[in-house]
């Protein structure tokens, strides 16, 4: 009832109240929808992967390697160094003076150029 | 253009305009995709030399996959004029947008097309026509018994408008 005594409305003033009408933002995941990720081979992404992780916990793990290594190369250093002793202390000589007797008597020959043609 | 450009041109306006025609963002959300995959499928199928811009060529994809998935699933019930009550009652905040909206839901569906069309997404008559297959008259017709209606049902709306200072 009350509708029929207003007045409709002026162009003007439709149009203004139609563009109070706001639609959503279409989603931003529209775009990877449309546009997937190409497919990269595995060595690829293996070689772009990448780890997160936080700082403390990299510098501890970082530390535990550096010192693993270090206790790994002077073990090892130790461990030869022992094995050339243990050799050394073991192995019986391979060269021995045993029954070597200096000469008793020298004689020189001078042998010439044409008798050692012959 | 490449189609990522023709993306960000252009997907929002696939997307309200589906958005206006069904009120469903996950729709709206699911058409757009479609819209633009179907686009990139088969690319030369625009042939901007027959006078369309692209817009208009994604918006006729849209229309049609909207209409599709109307034609499947059904549409909502149509409100009747006489069952948009628009409150005057400015003690209770009037969502103005939502009477809007309510508003147009209840125009036909081929008013309410025309009217999203020309109002919303700025399209000519002649383009209109082209995308929804009529005569540009029955397109004019359509748009001014859709405003013509519209009309009818906002009148309390301006009124509140008024008290509100039109803000």
């Amino acid at each position: 009832m009350e509708n029929r005594e207003r007045p409709d409305l002026t162009d003007p003033e439709l149009d203004a109240l139609l563009h109070t009408w706001k639609t959503p933002i279409a989603p931003p995941r529209l775009r990877s929808a449309v546009f997937p990720k190409q497919s990269v081979a595995w060595y690829r992404r293996w070689w772009a992967a990448s780890v997160r992780i936080p700082l403390p916990v990299a510098a501890v793990v970082c530390a535990l390697l550096l010192i693993a290594g270090w206790q790994w190369g002077t073990r090892k250093e130790r461990a030869r160094a022992e094995s050339v002793l243990n050799s050394l202390a073991s192995a019986p000589p391979s060269v021995t003076f045993q029954g070597f007797l200096p000469v008793a008597e020298l004689r020189p020959r001078i042998i010439r150029s044409h008798h050692a043609r012959n | 253009m490449t189609p990522e450009e023709a993306f960000d041109l252009h997907h929002q306006a696939v997307f309200s305009f589906v958005y206006r025609l069904t009120r469903k963002a996950d729709l709206a959300e699911d058409v757009t995709q479609d819209c633009f995959l179907a686009y990139l499928r088969a690319p030369e199928r625009f042939d901007a030399e027959r006078g369309a811009s692209l817009k208009t060529f994604l918006i006729a994809i849209a229309r049609n996959l909207a209409l599709k998935h109307i034609r499947d699933y059904g549409r909502e019930e149509q409100m009747d004029e006489t069952e948009v009550m628009i409150s005057t009652d400015s003690s209770k905040a009037l969502d103005v947008s939502t009477a809007v909206e309510t508003a147009v839901a209840s125009l036909p569906p081929l008013q309410q097309e025309a009217l999203v069309l020309f109002e919303y997404e700025g399209f000519t008559l002649e383009e209109i026509a082209a995308m929804v297959d009529a005569d540009v008259g029955t397109v004019k017709s359509r748009l001014h018994r859709a405003r013509e209606r519209l009309r009818r049902i906002l009148a309390p709306l301006e009124r509140v408008g008024d008290l509100h200072g039109k803000s």
